[in-house]
């Protein structure tokens, strides 16, 4: 007996215990729709920024002005955060060899190594803010304010990627890393962590060899300063949101934007939406957010007030350890 | 042992689509391409995600989770987190009518 069954879902789809909003099926496919011209806009637009405020560092680089600079261009480089999460993906242009090496190049700036990144990420989106499973879950309720700080400034999540690149330069995975990594992709991932920690080698001892400020002013500090600009933006991702559940509408966090900070951020603000739909690129978010927004919890007033609520959110933990900001409580 | 079996509206699909099949307790997906029709197992091989829901493009499947993608001609699996290859099935048209071997 063969029939055709092009409608209904597979009775066992492991992922059917996530909560899915209702949308066509139809709508969905064309959301999904790839293009080269949104990646290559939001990229090119990025790199002039970039260029623009290194221009103001270098202006300044005899000056105490030049400290602000750093943060200002630090801040714009770190976005290489948001188009890398995009190319893991594998959503952020049509033709592939594009997707390929701008998720090498902007790794490369942002210290991930692409191919383990891409697996952690699969488990992310597997096990979202599921305590133990979850392997991009750093933190976890009750939050203290000594790990909001240390998170978002930069500190911990700078040195923790410097570890982890040497660490799997070395050969050396931790046993959650295996769970993730197929013992076929590990060899890759050590060559792409070598070749990455001799990019940054070269760049060190080439400036400390030369005399030369440039490789610092222009990548190690501000990579560093401007860390904790992005971190604001992923700190609203699921911060002191549920933990345990599946239902991305308690566990993940959407927020407004202005125009500037979806450009750089890359619509991840409309985090809620991407959860649910991995497979719809960025440039698609906001008309995603038109189908099924009306289902989905309002969005907070931006990437400020959505820290503020973590915040106070933070504070409350302190007598009520299991407080979250899940729009059930 | 394996059987022909005829597919569905199969002669109506249009390039660039695909449909879901059950036969002999396989759940399958046929896919129209540009070189032809093809069939694989419907399950993503890297977390068993449904197929039906990903997006396909010319001769590729990606997965609707993880974005793990596959040559629905070979089966090949072609970008991480897929690494294992998904199962094809031969097919043949013939007067018109689609089937496949399961």
């Amino acid at each position: 007996m063969t029939t055709a069954d092009d409608n209904p879902d597979l009775a066992d789809d492991p992922f059917d215990a996530w909560y899915a909003p209702s949308i066509d099926r139809g709508t969905l496919r064309a959301l999904m729709r790839r293009t080269n011209r949104q990646g290559l806009l939001h990229v090119g637009i990025w790199l002039l920024l970039c260029i623009a405020t290194g221009y103001v560092v270098a202006l300044t680089r005899h000056t105490l002005w030049v400290w602000p600079a750093m943060l200002l261009y630090g801040g714009v480089l770190c976005f290489a955060y948001a188009a890398s999460h995009e190319c893991a993906h594998g959503t952020a242009f049509k033709t592939r060899w594009l997707n390929e090496t701008i998720f090498w190049f902007t790794s490369l700036v942002f210290i991930e190594e692409p191919l383990y990144r891409r697996y952690s990420h699969a488990g992310h989106h597997t096990h979202t803010w599921f305590n133990e499973l979850d392997p991009q879950k750093p933190y976890g309720n009750p939050m203290t304010l000594t790990h909001y700080l240390s998170g978002t400034f930069g500190l911990t999540f700078y040195f923790d990627a410097v570890r982890q690149l040497i660490r799997h330069s070395r050969g050396r995975f931790t046993p959650q890393e295996l769970e993730f990594l197929p013992p076929s992709e590990i060899r890759t991932a050590i060559i792409n962590s070598r070749l990455m920690s001799a990019c940054y080698a070269a760049l060190l001892l080439g400036g400390i060899a030369f005399q030369s400020p440039w490789p610092f002013i222009l990548y190690f500090i501000p990579r560093f300063l401007g860390g904790c600009i992005v971190t604001l933006y992923i700190n609203t991702q699921h911060m002191c949101m549920a933990e345990d559940l599946y239902d991305h509408r308690q566990t993940t966090r959407s927020i407004k934007c202005g125009w500037l900070g979806r450009l750089l951020y890359w619509n991840m603000n409309y985090h809620i939406e991407h959860h649910l739909y991995p497979a719809v690129p960025f440039h698609a978010l906001p008309e995603l957010n038109r189908s099924i927004g009306d289902q989905l919890p309002p969005p907070l007033n931006g990437v400020v007030a959505a820290n503020a609520d973590i915040l106070k959110a933070i504070s409350r933990q302190r007598t009520e350890p299991r407080f979250n900001l899940s729009r059930a409580n | 042992m394996s059987e022909w079996i005829s597919v569905p509206d199969g002669e109506n699909m249009l390039e660039g689509t695909m449909l879901g099949i059950s036969a002999l307790g396989r759940r399958l997906i046929i896919y129209k391409t540009r070189s032809g029709y093809f069939a694989t197992d419907r399950r993503c091989t890297h977390q068993a995600a449904d197929l039906m829901r990903g997006y396909f493009d010319e001769d590729i499947i990606e997965c609707p989770v993880h974005q793990g993608r596959f040559n629905v001609c070979t089966g090949a699996a072609l970008s991480a987190p897929a690494s294992a290859p998904l199962k094809t099935y031969p097919v043949r048209t013939e007067d018109g009518k689609v089937f496949v071997e399961v």
